[in-house]
């Protein structure tokens, strides 16, 4: 069932509500509210929602009905399914390279902590331990690996959405590795006829890693093939 | 099971989902002649006429306010998919959604209506839920000739 969600200024209807007990005793007020203690925050509360609710029980727009009307009249097309023929990719920058990764295998990103050395391991590209929301995980340099130079200066490009370094969590969730990108994009969809072969890219342990190379922002990105990626770390491991 | 919850007046009402194509917002409708007020109309869905039951008309004797909240359910109601005879039930409130598992049905079943399309009555935090079955409102009414004969 493909529920069509109502796309109205909910946010001008929440100043005209009369019960706004959340910006009276809930958190956005001072915090009395006896319910908190079990609901912790108003949104899951079920005051919060049956006022969300009832922002739907105003009259609709003529042009809404029409706009409707003659969307629903079209027929619609099962192969324009967006599923099939787009892959969703995560971008991150090592160095002065971005690259992509599937965003099927991050399973989170978060901020860069100390990383802890292992004893009797020097290793360049096993970087150690670090603690990410109370467990244990392996994190590597993935410089290193695939042979980016480490950027020394602060880069003067910012075009993501978050600067600065993180650490992105990736991998199968009984086999996790973290490991420092030096800025994030985040998530990217991109359709499947725009993927090019991997040409010849300057570094060659990078295109051991590229499955393909994909246009974003007026460049091309290497997208990495994350099984690739992942059976290299386990390897280097051992 | 999950259910589609939806209000006539005071009343709680629910669908089975397994039926349901799609919930969409009310379109404009154009009327049948000669057809009472149960009837609200047809629309164009996708290609395909669709014809309109109120239900707020049918069960509480009284038109679906033009608000958001009010939608159109789109439902199947041939066996396959493959040949769907789509039919719409305009509905007011229809902005949840039960799962069929946290609810029980209540004890004493009373069957106070002689209306076969009322099913099963739940009980949710002590709200009774009607449940519907769409089939038997257009055994009853003789709405089937609305519908594209089932082949």
């Amino acid at each position: 069932m493909e529920l069509r969600t109502v796309n109205c200024e909910l946010q001008t209807g929440i100043t005209s509500m009369q019960t706004t007990c959340w910006t009276e005793i809930g958190v956005r007020g001072d915090r009395t509210c006896p319910e908190l203690q079990t609901v912790t925050h108003c949104q899951n509360c079920t005051v919060y929602s049956q006022a969300g609710r009832s922002l739907l029980e105003r009259p609709v727009p003529k042009d809404y009905v029409q706009d409707w009307t003659t969307r629903l009249a079209q027929p619609h097309n099962r192969e324009q399914d967006t599923r099939d023929t787009t892959v969703s990719v995560c971008l991150f920058r090592l160095g002065q390279e971005w690259l992509a990764i599937p965003a099927n295998v991050v399973n989170q990103a978060g901020n860069p902590s100390t990383v802890h050395s292992l004893p009797h391991r020097r290793d360049r590209v096993l970087r150690g331990l670090v603690k990410v929301r109370g467990q244990l995980l392996l994190c590597v340099s993935l410089h290193e690996l695939l042979g980016i130079a480490l950027p020394e200066t602060p880069p003067a490009q910012n075009i993501s959405r978050l600067n600065g370094q993180r650490l992105l969590v990736m991998g199968p969730p009984q086999a996790l590795w973290a490991f420092e990108v030096d800025e994030l994009y985040g998530l990217y969809r991109c359709r499947t006829e725009q993927l090019r072969n991997a040409p010849a890219l300057g570094s060659q342990i990078l295109e051991r890693f590229s499955q393909s190379i994909l246009p974003w922002q007026h460049q091309t990105v290497s997208y990495l093939d994350s099984d690739r990626l992942l059976s290299a770390l386990q390897q280097h491991l051992l | 099971m999950l259910l589609l919850l939806f209000r006539v007046g005071e009343d709680r009402y629910a669908l089975d989902t397994q039926a349901i194509v799609e919930v969409i917002p009310r379109v404009s409708l154009v009327r049948y002649h000669g057809t009472p007020p149960t009837v609200a109309g047809r629309f164009n869905y996708q290609g395909q006429i669709v014809p309109v039951l109120d239900l707020s008309q049918l069960l509480g004797d009284k038109p679906c306010e033009p608000v958001w909240s009010t939608r159109i359910i789109v439902v199947n109601l041939a066996p396959s998919p493959a040949q769907p005879r789509l039919l719409g039930l305009l509905v007011e409130q229809a902005t949840e959604t039960l799962a069929g598992e946290g609810v029980k049905s209540a004890e004493n079943r009373l069957q106070l209506s002689q209306q076969p399309y009322l099913g099963d009555v739940l009980l949710q935090d002590h709200e009774m839920i009607q449940c519907l079955k769409v089939e038997q409102i257009l055994a009853e009414h003789h709405y089937d000739s609305l519908l594209s004969p089932l082949d």
